[in-house]
């Protein structure tokens, strides 16, 4: 997605991500480790909205940019506001450790848990980081994304 | 301007289509060369990309009436862009 790194470009081995309590123990049984981290929304990370609504149809108008009004007709029924953009089953999930991943290895995280921020956009756009280069040390990944430098530009 | 999230397609603020953007070739803007001014040269296809965050809407409208197969190059952080992600968004229009 627009502002995401490009999936794995190092081809890395990749590092998988169990969200439901069946799922991690399941790799657990199945020789992994789970790396278990509480899910914990960022107040860093939101979209922002603002409603309108038609004043004699009822019908809404839903805008993410808070400098074009849909018209005289319309009046605002939610101003313009933050909010969090994501759910997510469960209030844990694990990352699935592979029984001889080395200290040091750089892995690709598919499915990040923490809520770090993918690009700080303006009006109110800063969206999480989907995946990323880790760095295993320490009975931990250590995440190498800096979202000024790494957000991916779009060309076409 | 307006970037939206799901068509990947680049619109004024207000609401007038400029450009979809697709690369099949999935370019790096680092990759390449400096051009002429505000853009860089592709090596793959020999076209000038531009970068959006030096155009007005206006100057992006008149750029692509001229060239319509011009490449553009969009970064979510760039000061004069808005990044629309809702599907439900009835306001942009491509006509």
């Amino acid at each position: 997605m627009f502002g995401q790194p490009k999936n794995n470009p190092s081809n890395l081995r990749v590092i998988k991500t169990a969200r439901t309590l069946d799922a991690i123990n399941l790799a657990a049984n199945n020789g992994f480790r789970p790396l278990v981290k509480a899910v914990v929304p960022s107040p860093k990370i939101h979209s922002a909205v603002v409603v309108y609504q038609h004043r004699k149809t009822g019908e809404i108008v839903v805008e993410a940019d808070s400098r074009c009004s849909p018209g005289i007709d319309y009046e605002i029924v939610i101003p313009f506001r933050r909010f969090y953009p994501y759910s997510f089953s469960e209030p844990y999930a694990a990352y699935l450790v592979p029984p001889d991943l080395a200290e040091g290895e750089t892995v690709w995280l598919e499915d990040l848990i923490e809520d770090l921020v993918a690009v700080y956009g303006n009006q109110g756009w800063h969206p999480r980081l989907e995946s990323s280069e880790a760095i295993w040390k320490k009975g931990d990944f250590v995440i190498s994304f800096n979202p000024e430098k790494d957000a991916r530009r779009l060309i076409g | 301007m307006k970037f939206d999230l799901h068509n990947d397609s680049l619109f004024t603020d207000s609401g007038e289509f400029i450009k979809k953007l697709h690369c099949p070739l999935v370019k790096s803007w680092d990759e390449m060369h400096p051009g002429q001014r505000n853009s860089r040269t592709c090596d793959a296809c020999s076209c000038e990309v531009y970068d959006t965050s030096q155009f007005s809407d206006r100057e992006l409208l008149l750029l692509m009436s001229r060239n319509p197969n011009a490449c553009l190059m969009v970064s979510p952080t760039q000061e004069n862009l808005t990044v629309v992600n809702f599907m439900q968004n009835q306001t942009l229009r491509s006509d």
